[in-house]
């Protein structure tokens, strides 16, 4: 019995899990932070008293900080995905720091990821939590805070019964969206916005758009920056400290101070912009454009290359923040190195040619945001001299008036490209090379199965993450677990794409072209299936590449010796072989923007 | 009777004795959850929820063994989370990936690891305290025996049992693997 009693102690001895000493310390305090804000009313603070004793001496708490890497290459991921909402849900649990709680008919039940809240439930979370409404708006719950969902007299209503919350609100059409308070009421349509309610009282504080605040029968109108509390008595608290409690708080801040120091280095002296029509006269000026005829423009503006030497970086892993970011403020517009392209695409309200959703159209801007906007690699902007791909200039411009942010990203951008780099552009329409998605003579390969939720396990962390739990059931064609959906990864020089309960897929972020689903197979058919290819010069989009590695990229290799992996077939012979699909090319229509002229700009 | 509606001083004393509890035990309940549910997001939710439960009950009293107590309230709460995770019925689904909440290095995908939480998790109670207290916390016989209140005869034979327990249930897993 001795051998065996002792290679069973050696394999518990290195294999039962043991805690790294910094997660103890940082998971310490952050609970220690959840517990003392569990108790704001107490006449000491728990928070208060831990500050002073030092315990958390430097408020040094090892805040989470999110992966922008991960975030970035899971949304690259989605793109090309249809989302599927659940019918009975008004809102989903997208992620959860701590155990979260739904609250309905008098019974708790412990939320999953993924899962569902209905209309009249409530939502507990014990630490922080996301949930994401069926409009895409986000609301993020700190730790012990607790509301509820219910139909409001013209749209949806978050009852916040106490806690703190940050909505990052839609903009809604048909139906308004309510935070309510026990005492004040907030709509908050296509805002950011933070919302308290504790035992004296409720505070509203507005980081985006412009909230509209009841109280009573009195009615406020915040702008970003502003907030206002219904304990007269409370002290205002800054609101960049409120939201020091966001999962979001950080990577915001950092990509915030990288881009405002990226404009302190790289923006010049501002000069006017608009010629009054009288001088225009009195010079002979023909008029630059159509735009800048019909359209506000900027008053004075700032527009100055880039030293190429020293184009400023995003945060590790961000998108934006560093050279092609862009962001507007009320009357201010800021772009930060960006290309001539990539300004042009901007102004022309596109977004970048790979993208086949919304009509290749952006989904445009709100203020205060910082965009990464990639660069513009000359397939929706055509033509012009090489250096519109390459030279970067830094544009700062102010507006006279209160335009808003579509008119300054848009028309006034446009104009004052005209002025400055006396671009002249227009849209065509050409039919470019595209696939059809059918079935393979031999047959439909992949098959049909359902994703099983896995209530305890917490979020993934990362792309491979979910792609190797779901590996082994997807080959095998069986039942999946959540998290639910398409995830890729690298295997070798591979790519694996594999579905745990996942629609008809979705090429056209792999190809980099339109392709048609004509499969006839219904839109709610789920697979379990993967899909492994070579990528080559055919798998141009997005998804189509493997991502660098850390540190320039998420870890998306799931290969301990990525060497070894043979390659796969290509992406055509792959879906047929492995999938029983059958990629047949076509034709479809996409929009561009033709370079008709374009000078360099005079300096200001 | 809410915390609010505490006296300062009783309010004061009461947080004085809940810091101190917590200060000295987190590190206890934190490793130990680890150890049984082998992630971190699981450990973080125990150590919060059994010092809640305590803020809730306003009693920072344990009794004469606080450590044991939340040695033990580590443990059960471990297990019940660890022994949850089975699929319940069919959920609706959702086409995406949800944002991952941490960036921090995945917990290591370990087979045997995975192997031996599975396992841990079909021990009783008893036989999972001793064997974390042993192998986690580096505790002796006698250690063991003191914080758990019996003795070290009882903590010798227990893990050998739980040893040779363990082992079936691995070698059992692991041959249906394959």
């Amino acid at each position: 019995m001795k051998p065996d009693q002792n290679s069973i102690d050696e394999m518990i001895e290195r294999h039962l899990p043991s805690a790294p000493p910094h997660h103890v310390e940082a998971a310490g305090i952050r609970v220690w932070q959840r517990l003392s804000n569990a108790n704001p009313s107490a006449a000491t603070p728990l928070e208060a008293r831990l500050h002073a004793s030092g315990w958390t001496a430097g408020r040094s708490a090892p805040r989470t900080i999110v992966s922008y890497a991960a975030v970035a290459a899971l949304i690259v991921l989605a793109v090309g995905l249809a989302i599927v909402w659940p019918s009975a849900g008004v809102a989903v649990l997208e992620a959860a720091d701590s155990s979260v709680y739904r609250v309905a008919n008098g019974t708790t039940e412990r939320l999953a990821p993924g899962q569902a809240i209905g209309r009249g439930e409530g939502v507990r979370a014990d630490g922080g939590a996301v949930l994401r409404l069926a409009d895409g708006s986000h609301v993020e719950m700190r730790s012990m805070s607790e509301l509820s969902f219910e139909r409001g007299d013209d749209g949806l209503g978050i009852r916040l019964q106490n806690g703190s919350i940050i909505v990052s609100a839609a903009m809604r059409e048909a139906e308004r969206l309510y935070v309510k308070t026990k005492d004040m009421t907030a709509s908050v349509a296509g805002t950011v916005a933070l919302v308290n309610a504790e035992n004296n009282g409720s505070r509203v504080g507005v980081i985006k758009g412009e909230v509209q605040v009841r109280e009573g029968t009195v009615e406020t109108r915040l702008r970003p920056g502003e907030q206002v509390a219904t304990n007269r008595t409370a002290p205002p608290r800054p609101l960049s400290e409120e939201v020091g409690w966001s999962r979001q708080a950080d990577p915001l801040r950092a990509i915030l101070a990288t881009f405002q120091k990226g404009m302190e280095i790289s923006a010049g002296p501002m000069t006017k912009v608009a010629v009054p029509a009288a001088a225009q006269q009195a010079t002979g000026a023909a008029p630059a454009s159509r735009a800048a005829d019909a359209t506000q423009e900027f008053e004075e503006a700032s527009v100055r290359p880039c030293d190429p030497d020293n184009i400023p970086e995003p945060p590790a892993g961000a998108r934006g923040g560093g050279a092609n970011s862009f962001q507007m403020t009320p009357g201010r517009t800021h772009a930060l190195c960006m290309t001539v392209a990539t300004l042009i695409r901007t102004a022309y309200g596109y977004a970048p040619a790979f993208a086949f959703t919304n009509n290749g159209r952006a989904r445009g801007f709100n203020y205060n945001n910082v965009y990464g906007l990639g660069v513009e690699d000359g397939r929706r902007v055509r033509g012009g001299p090489d250096w519109v791909l390459s030279e970067r200039y830094t544009i700062d411009a102010v507006a006279a008036d209160a335009s808003d942010a579509a008119t300054m990203s848009g028309s006034m951008l446009r104009a004052l490209l005209e002025k400055r780099f006396h671009l002249q552009a227009h849209v065509e329409t050409e039919q470019i090379p595209a696939f059809d998605l059918i079935i393979a003579p031999g047959g439909l390969k992949m098959k049909e199965g359902t994703c099983t939720p896995d209530p305890s396990a917490p979020p993934p962390r990362s792309t491979n993450d979910v792609v190797r739990k779901n590996l082994d059931a997807a080959r095998r064609g069986a039942t999946t677990a959540a998290p639910c959906g398409l995830a890729l990864a690298a295997n070798g020089p591979n790519i694996l794409e594999v579905s745990a309960g996942a629609g008809v897929p979705p090429f056209n972020g792999v190809l980099g072209v339109p392709v048609t689903d004509r499969t006839g197979i219904p839109t709610t058919a789920r697979f379990n299936y993967v899909l492994e290819f070579s990528p080559d010069d055919t798998t141009s989009g997005p998804l189509g590449r493997i991502l660098p590695g850390p540190p320039n990229g998420p870890d998306v290799q799931i290969s301990s010796d990525p060497g070894a992996v043979p390659r796969a077939p290509n992406i055509f012979t792959a879906i047929e072989e492995q999938l029983g699909l059958k990629l047949v090319p076509s034709r479809a229509p996409q929009e561009f923007i033709l370079i008709d002229h374009v000078e360099r700009p005079a300096a200001n | 009777m809410p915390i609010a509606a505490l006296s300062q001083a009783a309010g004061d004393a009461l947080a004085n004795d809940f810091e101190a509890l917590f200060r000295e035990h987190y590190e206890l309940v934190y490793r130990t959850a680890y150890s049984v549910t082998g992630n971190r997001h699981d450990a973080e939710d125990v150590l919060q929820t059994i010092f809640l439960r305590l803020l809730r009950r306003q009693s920072a009293n344990l009794g004469s063994n606080p450590p044991g107590y939340l040695y033990r309230a580590a443990i059960n709460l471990s297990l019940n989370i660890v022994r949850s995770r089975r699929p319940q019925g069919p959920e609706e689904e959702l086409e995406r990936l949800p944002a991952p909440p941490e960036p921090a290095a995945p917990e290591p995908d370990d087979p045997i690891r995975r192997a031996l939480i599975d396992a841990i998790a079909q021990l009783k109670p008893r036989a999972v305290e001793i064997l974390i207290l042993h192998y986690e916390h580096d505790y002796s016989d006698a250690q063991i025996a003191r914080m758990l209140g019996t003795s070290r005869g009882t903590i010798a034979v227990t893990l050998y049992r739980t040893r040779a327990r363990l082992k079936k249930l691995l070698t059992r897993t692991m041959t249906e693997t394959r």
